[in-house]
């Protein structure tokens, strides 16, 4: 099955890029600071503390032994232990990872959604007021400072209106839901709790609006361009001269060639969404991996942040590598070009 | 290059460009003139006035210890400002360096590029940012730095992928012919044919790089306080927020407007130098 | 007066382009009778893709580009029909092929969800049958292996076989009006005559009428029975392929027919028409191709030529030709 081969042949290049993954991040906490050994035991250590940590970790040694050792780490999983906390990196991030995938795939859905319609929608309605529409929100989508529309829409929605609950992922008085994927809203859905379905719903609702509205403004973009290039395709006459509907032209005619390229998009999204959550997590005191770097940034608590970042990164490569295979499947041309 | 009759042609025909420089050429204004703009010190402290809602006195109100918030406003102008051009200017001049060098040379050298640069763009840029911002201490100058080396790879693409092009064009192999040095043909040649794309870019680049760089002082990475920068003074605005909404929505309107109008003007400039974008 | 499936009256039509209103179509009149293949002949720019278009009612800007005329098909002005009246006729009753079979098939869909997707827009059966009958049209214009084809992408069939395609799923509906723009241009010359050997037995087997493009004179000359002559959005001749092949009356098909390169002549200069196609904009006073016309009288600049009626249905648009009567 040409899935399979297609990840045969990727994975040395994605090995490559986990190496050069593990090389940076290890470069920013190792090679740039001025003391790393003060980077990993924390600001406030004291000399003694330094000077263990430096044997304990081995920052005495060159570089490249240092760096086996850090990769040697993180193939057993170590990430290290955060100063902050003074737990190991890895289990915390482990801990806090299903409620950021909860809101970036919420928000990612809600991206494509109203990105995608908003984009056929600008597309059919060409120059007329449906384009402007979506040009506006699209326009507005990217100027706004994620930090600020999260906390306006916290003002106008929670304190305001009293529509959306603005902290949390559920009420206070609900327990979680037994453990399954970490979602609230499957794990909620699996065990048959109603309330903590709903509950989990309204907490997402302010937290994946904002992450969504700045990139579904890309999305919306980008499928409007691809749309009226589509359109203007000789296929598309000859759909219209064989008399086919207004609406299977554009929703699936157009459309299945519109995406294409949009599919791509879809995977950089994905990561700025991942980006965003720092941000959105903190503003709405969302207990996921943005929230706890952020936590961590205000300590320099310098093995979290790398933590992080590298699971950040590697998370993002492989959905880069499903978005390509989703290209590959949705292209019949590709599959025989390769 | 067209010629300027016809620019202004273009930008009055399309009205929302002319409104992108017009804001554009507003806070460049603010930020020249912010010193002799503000009705107060933006940062004289005055506790018994602190958090007062906006009025005739304080048309954005107070902060948390009393400080005129328009006026800071009105500074944080300049700093965002001289951070987004600095962040792209150096993003583009190091990109546009190493994607020409890169992609006119080919082989290996090429192949090793392409590669760093296909890993830092495996890193999200905001965290990718913040991890370097982290790494390089807490200030705003640090912040510039990381932000724009974030950005480097998408010139060292975007120029690398012109150079491969222009390379094969007639006029450089006969340049060759001639025995010209590389470095003779890349600045004479390569280089200024390269550069419509990056100017686009640079112009796109400017509001993105504003609000990386703000979202990175939000956490804490960036101007340090006292400084008036937007997102700083969003970030202490965030406890205040509910009860003093003019804290947070002051400077977020200042960094959404001059986005927009970084953005617009981009677009005016992207339809302007490239005919294919028209739709 | 015979029975028409279509018959063009006065038709005229203005197009948008760049920004300016250009009238491509001056007043065209012609008809097509039941069971035969008529000829439209004429060179690039002389409008006869925007006739084949007006008919489909496909037209950039849609019925405001037709300013003046009507189009009867069966009887009824598709100049007054709705979109949704319109998308009903198209693939059921009236029909096109296109010039380029590389570019007018979907290519991320299987020719079997397309062609399945035409006959169920306009027939009301079950997907097996349409899947059967797509199967039959397949095999009836010659496609070796049938299943096969439907089954695969438009990129792994070759521009022979795609216009083979084009035609099965032009005549699944039983069209009464098949109008080819220009099918086999884009062919090899081998491929060509096979899809022209097609056509016509296609047309023979199903008694619908056909609309023939093209801008070469020999195709038509081997495929149609009466032909109308174009140039620059007019119809200057219009008659029986015969008579008009062996003695034009029209200064611009004599030309026409005079530039075609012939073995026979062993003439050593090739002859062409002096000058170009009018610019489609010009307002031209007469008849709009004395300029370059060899046999112009004075009264060419002057006015439009009166349409002349020859035996046999043969109608001119020339001076000279009412003149010599």
């Amino acid at each position: 099955m040409f899935i399979l081969r297609y990840f045969i042949k990727r994975l040395p290049r994605l090995l490559v890029v986990f190496w050069g993954v593990s090389v940076i991040t290890f470069a920013i906490s190792h090679v740039i600071p001025g003391d790393p050994a003060r980077m990993l035991a924390g600001q406030k250590a004291s000399q003694e503390t330094l000077t263990k940590i430096r044997v304990e970790l081995g920052l005495d040694r060159p570089i490249y032994v240092q760096y086996l050792r850090y990769a040697g780490d993180l193939l057993h999983g170590d990430m290290g232990t955060s100063i902050r906390t003074q737990q190991p990196v890895a289990s915390e991030l482990k801990k806090y990872f299903p409620a950021t995938l909860e809101l970036t795939l919420v928000s990612m859905l809600l991206t494509l959604l109203i990105g995608i319609s908003l984009g056929i929608l600008a597309a059919v309605q060409r120059d007329r007021w449906g384009d402007h529409v979506s040009r506006l929100i699209s326009l507005l989508g990217v100027s706004t400072p994620l930090f600020w529309s999260g906390l306006l829409v916290m003002i106008v929605f929670y304190k305001w209106l009293q529509l959306f609950p603005a902290s949390g992922r559920l009420d206070t008085f609900l327990t979680p839901p037994p453990q399954v994927t970490g979602l609230y809203l499957l794990d909620g859905l699996l065990a048959g709790d109603g309330r903590v379905v709903v509950s989990a719903f309204e907490h997402l609702v302010l937290p994946a609006s904002c992450l969504a509205y700045v990139q579904l403004a890309v999305i919306a973009r980008q499928v409007r361009a691809s749309m009226i290039q589509v359109l203007s395709l000789d296929y598309i006459r000859t759909a219209k001269a064989f008399g086919l509907s207004n609406r299977k032209i554009i929703c699936q005619y157009a459309l299945k060639n519109a995406l294409l390229p949009t599919v791509t998009v879809a995977g950089l999204i994905f990561g700025e969404l991942l980006g965003g959550a720092i941000i959105t997590e903190t503003i709405f005191s969302w207990p996921g991996m943005g929230k706890y770097v952020v936590d961590s940034v205000a300590f320099l608590d310098f093995p979290a942040i790398m933590g992080f970042t590298m699971v950040v990164a590697l998370s993002y490569v492989l959905i880069n590598l499903l978005v390509d295979l989703l290209y590959r499947v949705l292209d019949p041309q590709i599959r025989e070009v390769e | 290059m067209k010629s300027f009759g016809s620019v202004y042609s273009i930008l009055r025909r399309n009205s929302l460009t002319l409104l992108g420089c017009f804001i554009v050429l507003v806070m460049l204004f603010i930020g020249l003139a912010a010193p002799v703009l503000s009705p107060y010190n933006p940062v004289a402290i005055d506790i018994v006035n602190k958090l007062q809602a906006p009025s005739a006195a304080h048309w954005f109100g107070t902060d948390e210890i009393g400080r005129d918030i328009f006026s800071r406003v009105l500074y944080g102008c300049r700093i965002s400002i001289q951070v987004g051009l600095y962040i792209v200017l150096l993003a583009a001049v190091v990109g546009t360096i190493v994607g020409s060098i890169s992609g006119y040379q080919g082989g290996l050298l090429d192949q090793v590029i392409m590669t760093i640069t296909d890993i830092l763009l495996s890193f999200p840029s905001l965290v990718l940012a913040m991890a370097l911002a982290a790494a390089l201490g807490p200030s705003l100058y640090n912040t510039m730095l990381a932000v724009a080396i974030v950005k480097i790879p998408v010139y060292v693409r975007l120029v690398r992928g012109q150079v491969l092009s222009l390379k094969e064009q007639s006029y450089v192999k006969a340049a060759q012919t001639f025995g010209a040095s590389q470095a003779w043909i890349l600045s004479r040649h390569i280089i200024p044919n390269s550069l419509a794309p990056v100017l686009i870019q640079i112009t796109l680049g400017i509001g993105e790089a504003i609000l990386t760089a703000s979202s990175l002082s939000f956490i804490g990475l960036g101007a340090q306080p006292p400084t008036p920068e937007w997102g700083a003074m969003i970030s202490t605005a965030r406890i205040y927020a509910l009860d003093q909404w003019w804290y947070v929505t002051f400077p977020g309107i200042a960094i959404f407007t001059t986005v927009v109008g970084f953005n617009l003007l981009g677009d005016g400039i992207r339809d302007l130098l490239d005919p294919r974008s028209k739709n | 007066m015979k029975e028409t499936i279509l018959s063009i009256e006065n038709l005229t039509v203005d197009l948008l382009s760049g920004g300016e209103i250009r009238r491509v179509l001056h007043d065209i009149s012609f008809d097509v009778f039941p069971g035969e293949i008529l000829g439209l002949v004429g060179e690039s720019g002389s409008g006869k893709s925007v006739t084949a278009a007006a008919i489909m009612q496909l037209l950039t800007g849609g019925n405001k580009a037709i300013v003046g005329g009507k189009i009867l098909f069966k009887g009824q002005d598709l100049v007054n029909k709705t979109p949704a009246q319109m998308q009903a006729i198209r693939g059921k009753d009236m029909a096109m092929i296109f010039q380029e079979p590389m570019t007018s098939l979907n290519p991320v869909f299987t020719i079997g969800t397309q062609f399945v997707d035409i006959i169920r827009t306009h027939k009301a059966i079950t997907e097996k049958e349409a899947i059967q009958h797509a199967l039959n049209m397949l095999k009836a214009v010659h496609i070796p292996d049938s299943e096969r084809t439907f089954q695969s992408y438009p990129y792994e069939l070759s521009g022979g076989m795609r216009q083979r395609v084009m035609i099965a799923m032009a005549q699944s509906c039983s069209p009464s009006l098949l109008i080819a723009d220009e099918p086999t241009t884009a062919l090899d010359v081998t491929i060509q005559a096979q899809i022209l050997r097609l056509l016509r037995a296609t047309v023979k087997n199903s008694r619908s009428s056909v609309i023939f493009i093209s801008h070469d004179l020999g195709v038509i000359s081997q495929l149609c029975q009466r032909v109308a002559v174009m140039y620059a959005g007019e119809i200057i001749e219009y008659g029986v392929v015969e008579t008009i092949l062996q003695d034009p009356k029209h200064p611009y098909t004599k030309a026409l027919l005079h530039s075609i390169p012939d073995f026979s002549t062993k003439s050593r200069t090739l002859t062409s028409i002096p000058g170009t196609v009018p610019d489609v904009q010009a307002v031209m006073t007469g008849c709009r191709f004395h300029p370059r016309c060899a046999e112009r009288q004075e009264i060419c600049s002057k006015q439009k030529p009166a349409p002349v009626t020859l035996p046999e249905n043969h109608h001119i648009n020339c001076w000279k030709v009412s003149k010599e009567r």
